[in-house]
């Protein structure tokens, strides 16, 4: 537990997954857009609670300092406090590839017992997706391009127990202010965690 | 002409996609900015990781002489690696752009939506370091250099010098040069009688065969 308590006691939580996209509006007032095909990594912008009580955080810092901004960690939001973040509508429960898909598609053929909902999410091959529209469980459309190959047959894990794997973009440091029997630890910015696509 | 249908539309999707041919091995080195390797062509662009930048191609309607810069991240040693081959300068360099469907597919019909942008060779290459001790960061930046084929020609030099040592490299046998040493740098004004008297370190033999006068050989 290091960056996941970060998680699981924020006080917000910026999400970016947003594509790489140009736009230009020409004088008549008609815009063209391009998409730059990209990963579409997850960005996590966590602000932390501002009052961990130094002498009982300790172990939370340490394990913070050990990660730094240079080891990944696969954060959870199957907590109580965090569920509602990830808790699938639709009321699929076992889902796997049906055949092995297409290099960056962003339509997967599964083999479903159950419904998916819009914004639901899967997560194949270690990275998180979110459903785009509501589909009764053979063909799901995905908000970014599938990272990698995964195989046919593999197993989704789906709703609350998918994992972010993530790593700390900005890692920072704390101030110690004092207080009767320890210091309140003021974190100086915001945690940027960026997923880790490797 | 070239008709590129995947930009008719107000929604273009693209990525694009860089080939590295180094060194005399012809060793194939490739990326593209998509998510998943990509195929086209029967060349398989890698994914992610290594390609930071692709610097701006100058398009005119006439043919240019536009250099371009390519960065790779220099994090990962295998990119230093390539950086620091034997073989890296004067390796082929090409850049396409390809389009896909709303699927992330290259669109096939009516023609494979996959052009190239640029092919030159690699000039120069380094690898700058960022190194922000305040920040406790470090970047590492591998860049090459390219200079497009017409560059190349620009600069070209070809021909063959004309002294003794070029000449009988490639004609052994001739000596029409062998004078060249002494009569250059000097001042001729021709049609004056010579200020002073030279004399040729060699004999030049010269045939006499009717009309023609021979006269001492050399030139410059």
């Amino acid at each position: 537990m290091s960056f996941q308590t970060i998680f699981d006691i924020h006080q917000s939580l910026k999400i970016n997954n947003r594509r790489m996209v140009g736009q230009q509006v020409a004088r008549s007032g008609y815009i063209t857009v391009a998409q730059y095909l990209t990963a579409v990594p997850w960005v996590f912008t966590v602000t932390p609670h501002a009052y961990l009580f130094y002498p009982n955080s300790r172990e939370i810092i340490q394990a913070i300092d050990n990660k730094d901004r240079q080891l990944p960690e696969a954060i959870s939001f199957a907590s109580t406090n965090l569920s509602w973040f990830t808790t699938n509508r639709g009321t699929v429960t076992t889902s796997t590839l049906n055949g092995a898909p297409t290099a960056n598609t962003q339509t997967l053929a599964l083999t479903s017992n159950g419904t998916f909902k819009a914004g639901d999410f899967l997560q194949v091959g270690g990275y998180v997706y979110k459903v785009t529209a509501d589909s009764a469980g053979s063909s799901v459309d995905i908000h970014r391009p599938l990272i990698g190959s995964p195989a046919s047959g593999t197993s989704l894990i789906l709703g609350s127990a998918c994992t972010f794997n993530v790593v700390a973009e900005v890692c920072p440091t704390y101030t110690l202010n004092p207080m009767t029997n320890g210091a309140f630890v003021q974190w100086d910015s915001p945690f940027v965690f960026r997923e880790y696509i490797t | 002409m070239t008709t590129i249908n995947a930009v008719t539309g107000s929604q273009i999707n693209h990525a694009e996609f860089v080939k590295l041919t180094v060194g005399i091995a012809e060793t194939v080195y490739t990326f593209c900015n998509a998510a998943a390797p990509i195929t086209v062509g029967g060349i398989t662009f890698a994914n992610l990781g290594a390609l930071l930048n692709v610097g701006d191609v100058q398009r005119d309607i006439k043919a240019t002489s536009d250099d371009m810069t390519i960065s790779l991240t220099g994090i990962d040693p295998t990119n230093v690696g390539i950086i620091l081959g034997n073989d890296i300068k004067g390796s082929l360099v090409e850049v396409w752009r390809g389009f896909f469907d709303s699927n992330n597919q290259i669109i096939t019909t009516p023609t494979t939506q996959f052009f190239k942008r640029y092919q030159g060779i690699i000039s120069s290459v380094s690898i700058t370091e960022d190194f922000n001790s305040e920040m406790r960061t470090r970047i590492a930046t591998c860049s090459i250099a390219c200079s497009s084929m017409r560059r190349i020609l620009e600069n070209r030099l070809s021909g063959v010098k004309t002294n003794t040592n070029n000449w009988q490299f490639i004609y052994p046998n001739d000596t029409s040069m062998n004078r060249v040493t002494e009569i250059s740098n000097q001042y001729f004004d021709f049609g004056s009688p010579p200020l002073t008297q030279t004399q040729a370190s060699e004999t030049t033999v010269t045939m006499d065969s009717g009309g023609d006068s021979g006269g001492d050989g050399g030139g410059g």
